[in-house]
């Protein structure tokens, strides 16, 4: 019933490392550790996700240090 | 196919977890330099906001148990469900019922009706409660991030607004509750503990680790821990825990505080996985539940020993927080609870369903349903919480948790909602309730497909179900010959056949219909009958609105003796049942004001009839407030306010041409409009005790009527819409019987309103 539609790409930096065991915890995000940080890289469909998503990292005890929208992906899902 | 249309919905004991105020562990580290600014903090406000793990809870509970508070603590945990304002204030007022078992009852009993919102309606009622209360108290509201609902955002802000000087509200929230917190700090009514302030310093974090965990660090270590987790309760929480049992703890300081992991993937995966597998397993399997008990986490890990086991994960310190003081009830620490539950879904995913399949039949069996279908619907066991939601929406709906209900199947996949006849029509339902008429035409249709294909599957009730609301949907739009012509349809389509769910309400509306359609005869035998399986059902607000149709009937025959005793019984089962706020009241206030009007008692009569219209305009069944505003048009031409009562007049013919068969009403119009024509213009206006009659909102915006201010202005000023504004000032003109806004100020000074 949902029409194909194109996301947005995000970037969101969280302080500290994160293993590999969160890799399926935050939308399917593909997270990327480097120097202390990780970067969490997630194709969203609009703010809403992206304030769940903020949401669960905050309830994770995780710190936020950057937000960014990177680009569109225009595929269907 | 029965509904359980039965008690309303009791939820005793998890309720009461709700409101417990946590307890201090023996060992607890104490924050006394927090406390003492909590102490002696004069401001309305105190927010704690930080991060999970910070804290927040375990000082709030410390400053309540600390001797120098003298004021009594009403709390409440909230938690998602929260969301439906309905359910948040209940909870808020049996936290404050805590105190005194009857502060707040003016607002609770405003709470269930229909058409009342948080802010306009209950709010300023529980500001009164308050106020009237007079004692100094503090009201908590833990775990405020879970709130996303606006009019539960909107309700405290104007809380904190209007708070009595001797209550405190207290917020403790992992984000910033949206509200102007800058004005509040401007103004020196705020207090803040944020994360920095939650922060253990080098020394506590010490007394921590070395005397609560009971751990020999000496100064170097206890810096480095302190240095890498930047004081944060959790992270020595966890650290104390991973150090427990091992020797080597210079070994295990010295590599996590080189390592750049995060410190939860370091150290709650450390605890987790240095369990006894027998354990992890029971913390794994047990984190699909919010709240643990021995028994339900009995029924769902299957573990025998789960009480035991809980005991013991209280006894050591780990991962739970008592939510009783009988030692019965736990939850886990929501941090924990959050890397148990993705711990989970990453290990043994295929187990989920099953595990919340178990805790949903637990909830059901013992009576917690909402818990039942959350838990359902999340192991994807549509038909097991279709059949729930069937079985209970109506109950959930005569207490007004409409957003409740609308939650229950706003999570199930929109294709089973639309397949399922019962769902679309509780849909429609809902649609009545909220006055979305557009969406009642539309689930009606939707019920109406998903009948089709299957017939064998109860048809009648179904069809029945779909006539009954057809009529109700053309009463509420003040069509009531159709209202009739599908209201009679229903009927038939169930004789012979099971009794409709639906009849105990499609019953009074066919009834009423009929009295305003003119047949008082068939109408008075459809509500003898309606009243007689709405009381069989217990469904209060059926009887009491079908009471109240029987009530006008005789009032109209001209037999004032059963008109009475008929108002009378109506009126009887809204004050027992809370629904005295409920626009189905209306009838029965009419009837009983027109008695007083014949008995001479005229003011009495006026406080009745305005009342009646009054909740009328809560509903948005238009035959109804037309009804009781030409009775109060009446009475006022008869109290010689001549102006006021052609200003209701047109009132009342503005909601009887929004009808488009008003039936009988028409003929009533006519009457007044004669009357009125012909009536002597105002000799005296009589007095009338206007502090009752005015709300107080409308006295806020009568204060601020007195200024220079726009109403667009006033609206900014009360943080209102501007549309609430503008109906305030014409109830408030219309109550004080005046056309304008210097009439109106003149009108209140001289009745010392203002």
């Amino acid at each position: 019933m949902i029409a194909p539609h194109s996301r947005q790409r995000y970037e969101i930096v969280v302080r500290g490392r994160l293993s590999s065991r969160y890799d399926a915890a935050f939308d399917g995000a593909a997270l990327v550790p480097r120097d202390g940080q990780t970067t969490l890289r997630a194709d969203l469909a609009d703010q809403s996700q992206l304030y769940g998503l903020l949401n669960r990292l905050r309830d994770f005890g995780i710190e936020l240090v950057s937000v960014n929208a990177v680009g569109r992906t225009d595929d269907a899902l | 196919m029965t509904t359980a249309i039965s008690q309303a919905p009791s939820t005793p004991v998890l309720a009461a977890t709700k409101l417990h105020i946590p307890v201090l562990r023996p060992g607890h580290l104490h924050r006394t330099e927090l406390v003492q600014s909590l102490l002696a903090a004069g401001t309305r406000v105190t927010l704690v906001s930080a991060a999970a793990g910070s804290g927040k809870t375990s000082l709030l509970s410390e400053w309540h148990s600390d001797p120098h508070e003298l004021r009594p603590f009403a709390w409440i945990s909230l938690d998602p469900a929260d969301n439906d304002p309905v359910r948040f204030c209940d909870g808020v007022l049996a936290a404050l019922q805590t105190i005194a078992p009857d502060l707040g009852t003016s607002a609770q009993a405003s709470l269930h009706s229909p058409g009342t919102t948080l802010e306009d309606h209950v709010l300023p009622l529980l500001v009164n409660d308050l106020a009237g209360f007079g004692e100094p108290l503090v009201l908590v509201l833990d775990d405020y991030h879970v709130v996303e609902e606006k009019q539960i955002h909107k309700a405290i802000e104007r809380l904190v607004e209007r708070l009595p000087p001797a209550a405190h509200l207290v917020i403790a929230t992992r984000s910033d509750p949206p509200m102007p917190l800058g004005r509040l700090r401007a103004r020196g009514q705020l207090t803040e503990i944020r994360a920095a302030d939650l922060m253990f310093d080098v020394a506590e974090a010490g007394a921590f680790l070395n005397d609560v965990i009971g751990l020999d660090l000496d100064a170097e270590e206890v810096a480095q821990l302190h240095d890498r987790t930047e004081g944060w309760a959790a992270g020595l929480q966890l650290a104390g825990l991973s150090l427990r049992g091992r020797d080597d703890h210079r070994q295990f300081i010295d590599s996590f505080a080189g390592d750049d992991q995060q410190i939860v993937d370091y150290l709650g995966y450390e605890v987790l996985d240095r369990q006894p597998p027998e354990l992890r397993d029971f913390l794994l399997r047990s984190s699909v539940l919010d709240r643990l008990s021995g028994p339900l986490c009995a029924a769902v890990t299957g573990k025998l020993e789960a009480q035991e086991l809980l005991w013991r994960l209280e006894r050591e310190n780990a991962f739970v927080v008592a939510l009783d003081s009988k030692r019965e009830w736990y939850r886990y620490h929501h941090l924990f609870a959050e890397l148990l539950r993705h711990e989970l879904n990453r290990t043994i995913p295929s187990r989920i369903p099953e595990l919340h399949r178990r805790a949903s039949v637990w909830y059901r069996d013992a009576g917690e349903i909402h818990e039942s279908i959350g838990h359902a619907t999340a192991a994807g066991d549509f038909g097991e919480a279709i059949g729930l939601i069937t079985t209970h929406w109506y109950e959930f709906l005569q207490r007004g948790r409409q957003a409740t209900i609308a939650g229950w199947i706003d999570k199930l996949p929109l294709q089973t909602v639309v397949e399922d006849p019962n769902l679309c029509l509780t849909k429609a339902w809902l649609g009545v309730n909220t006055g979305r008429l557009d969406e009642v035409e539309r689930w009606v249709a939707a019920a109406g497909r998903a009948a089709a294909p299957d017939e064998a599957k109860q048809l009648p009730p179904l069809e029945s179900g779909v006539a009954s609301l057809l009529a109700i949907h053309r009463y509420m739009d003040g069509n009531v010959s159709q209202a009739v012509s599908a209201g009679r349809r229903a009927l038939e389509l169930e004789r012979g056949g099971p009794a409709s769910p639906w009849r105990p309400v499609g019953c009074p509306v066919l009834g009423l219909s009929l009295h305003w359609h003119g047949e008082r005869d068939h109408a008075e035998r459809t509500l003898t009958e309606a009243v007689r399986i709405a009381k069989a059902n217990g469904n209060h607000l059926a009887a009491m609105h079908a009471s109240g149709g029987l009530a006008a009937i005789a009032y109209d025959r001209g037999d004032r003796t059963s008109a009475g005793a008929r108002a009378a019984d109506a009126l009887a089962i809204a004050e027992e049942h809370d629904l005295g706020e409920h626009w189905a009241s209306s009838l029965s206030l009419a009837v009983r004001g027109q008695l007083l009007e014949e008995g001479d008692d005229l003011d009495a009569a006026e406080r009745v009839l305005l009342r009646a219209a009054a909740v009328a305009e809560r509903g948005i069944a238009a035959i109804e407030i037309a009804y009781s505003l030409l009775l109060l048009c009446g009475i006022r031409q008869r109290l010689g306010q001549h102006d006021d009562a052609q200003r209701i007049y047109q009132e009342a013919r503005s909601a009887v041409d929004r009808c488009e068969d008003p039936g009988i009403l028409t003929a009533r119009l006519e009457r007044a409009e004669r009357r009125l024509r012909f009536a002597a213009p105002a000799r005296h206006a009589r007095t009338v005790d206007y502090s009752d009659v005015l709300s107080d909102a409308e006295l806020s915006v009568l204060r601020l009527l007195r200024s220079e201010l726009s109403q667009r202005e006033i609206a900014g000023e009360l943080h209102l819409s501007l549309n609430t504004i503008k109906t305030h000032t014409r109830n408030i003109y219309r109550k004080l019987g005046v056309a304008a806004r210097a009439e109106a100020i003149s009108k209140a000074r001289e009745l010392s309103l203002i």
